[in-house]
């Protein structure tokens, strides 16, 4: 059983590799956002404010080992 | 204080009331408590709508006589029209390889307000596009081989330029966690937080190409471009040169940088939300004002390949030097890399497992 585990890994540990050299053929990508041209130390905040409103707990069982009773 | 009635529960939905036992707003139906300056400021001050208007007037007019000796040159294959002035002359189409023929004489179209000259000889795009060619892995041998290196044409693009203003108003729900257990039960304390973030941010000199055949994606690709060295336009500087006739106007260029400058308000305001362990964002107002545009040519070196029956386009940035372009994928290669890896992985993966599992 582990070896079939290890095998699948194995292969799909080849198969990203064998992607990320195939991706250095692709350089033309869309631009995400437009950082390069936000004129240096423009950005003011007028309102920064993190208000506390609620919180929840949530609590799991912590499962038991009864095998060692 | 009557009108606090109105306020929504931030937790479930449900009408929050004033419970007096605990001088605190209350949700009947989750049983949330919050601060009453808290819910007040939840909804006093709903997110407003987003705003992106411009006044893209840019470019100006020629002076009489300015454009003598340019010429317009198109292309039938891909409908391209480019300007050389006539001792350059045009005889193939940069986006296709088609010949172009001479259409008459140039005139109409816009003043460009600034030019950023060559920077990087036509010596220096070959020598980039070599190093670009070298060492992809999956690369076919014979497209390098048959790269037709000298086809390589300065070419002057057009750019809108866009400066704005934004304001941005975004705000998000931020939680911080905290977890413990006992010998029962393993506890995670989940704490919500309105966080709002209000401020403004500048831009200058967004680019978004005015040419339909130059793919934007490419443009993008080679971006940026340095601003310092743009110059007023002077007809001087397309000597040698081909130059790129805009067919996209300023006005329908705008969507483009709007998106762009959105998406960076986004993110640049996101970074300021410290101290959780997840953040949504719940909703944002961007508005941009003091927009304006100018009408600027970069200058790009271009290569066009036909390999397979697949069309290639090169670009570099004739400023920068900065070079792009996709390749092909030789995929009998590929496959044969890609079974390779796959086996030399499955056999460590078993060494391994033999030593540490058996
Ligand atoms: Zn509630
Ligand atoms: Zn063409």
């Amino acid at each position: 059983m582990n070896y079939v585990v290890a095998i699948i890994i194995g292969i799909l540990i080849g198969v990203v590799i064998a992607c990320i050299q195939k991706s250095a053929l692709t350089s033309v990508h869309m631009q995400h956002a437009a950082a390069e041209y936000i004129k240096r130390n423009s950005l003011k905040f007028s309102r920064k404010t993190d208000t506390y409103l609620y919180k929840r707990v949530e609590k799991t069982a912590i499962p038991r080992d009864n095998s060692g009773k | 204080m009557s009108d606090m009635l109105e306020y929504k529960c931030p937790c479930c939905g449900g009408k929050v009331e004033f419970d007096s036992a605990s001088q605190q707003m209350k949700c009947p139906f989750c049983e949330s408590e919050f601060s009453i300056e808290a819910v007040q400021q939840m909804q006093q001050d709903q997110i407003g709508s987003n705003d992106m208007s411009w006044d893209a007037s840019a470019g100006s007019d020629w002076q009489p006589g300015e454009t003598e000796g340019m010429k317009v040159y198109s292309c039938k294959s891909c409908g391209g029209e480019i300007v050389a002035d006539e001792l350059t002359g045009a005889s193939s189409c940069p986006y296709c390889g088609n010949p172009v023929v001479l259409q008459g004489t140039f005139d109409g179209d816009l003043r460009p307000d600034l030019v950023i000259p060559f920077k990087l000889d036509k010596n220096k795009a070959k020598e980039k596009l070599s190093e670009h060619l070298k060492g992809k892995k999956f690369l076919p041998k014979a497209f390098t081989d048959q790269n037709h290196i000298d086809e390589i044409k300065g070419v002057y693009v057009p750019f809108w330029l866009f400066d704005a203003d934004a304001d941005g108003d975004i705000q998000y729900e931020g939680i911080k966690e905290r977890t413990w257990s006992d010998s029962n039960y393993r506890y995670t304390e989940k704490s919500y937080f309105n966080v709002r973030r209000t401020g403004s941010l500048a831009f200058e000199h967004v680019p978004v190409d005015g040419s339909s055949r130059m793919p934007d994606d490419l443009m993008e690709s080679i971006e940026p471009f340095d601003y310092k060295d743009a110059v007023t336009f002077e007809k001087a500087y397309l000597s040698g040169y081909l130059a790129d006739r805009y067919d996209v106007t300023a006005e329908q260029s705008i969507d483009r940088a709007n998106h762009r400058i959105e998406q960076s308000v986004i993110d640049t305001f996101r970074e300021s939300v410290v101290g959780y362990s997840q953040v949504h964002e719940k909703g944002n107002a961007i508005q941009l004002h003091n927009g304006k545009a100018q009408y600027v040519l970069y200058p790009v070196w271009i290569l066009n390949t036909t390999w397979n029956n697949e069309k290639f386009l090169f670009a570099m940035n004739g400023q920068t030097g900065k070079f792009v372009g996709n390749l092909p994928l030789d995929k009998s290669a590929f496959v044969k890399a890609m079974t390779l890896y796959s086996i030399i992985g499955a056999v460590v993966a078993c060494i391994l497992t033999y030593f540490f599992f058996s």
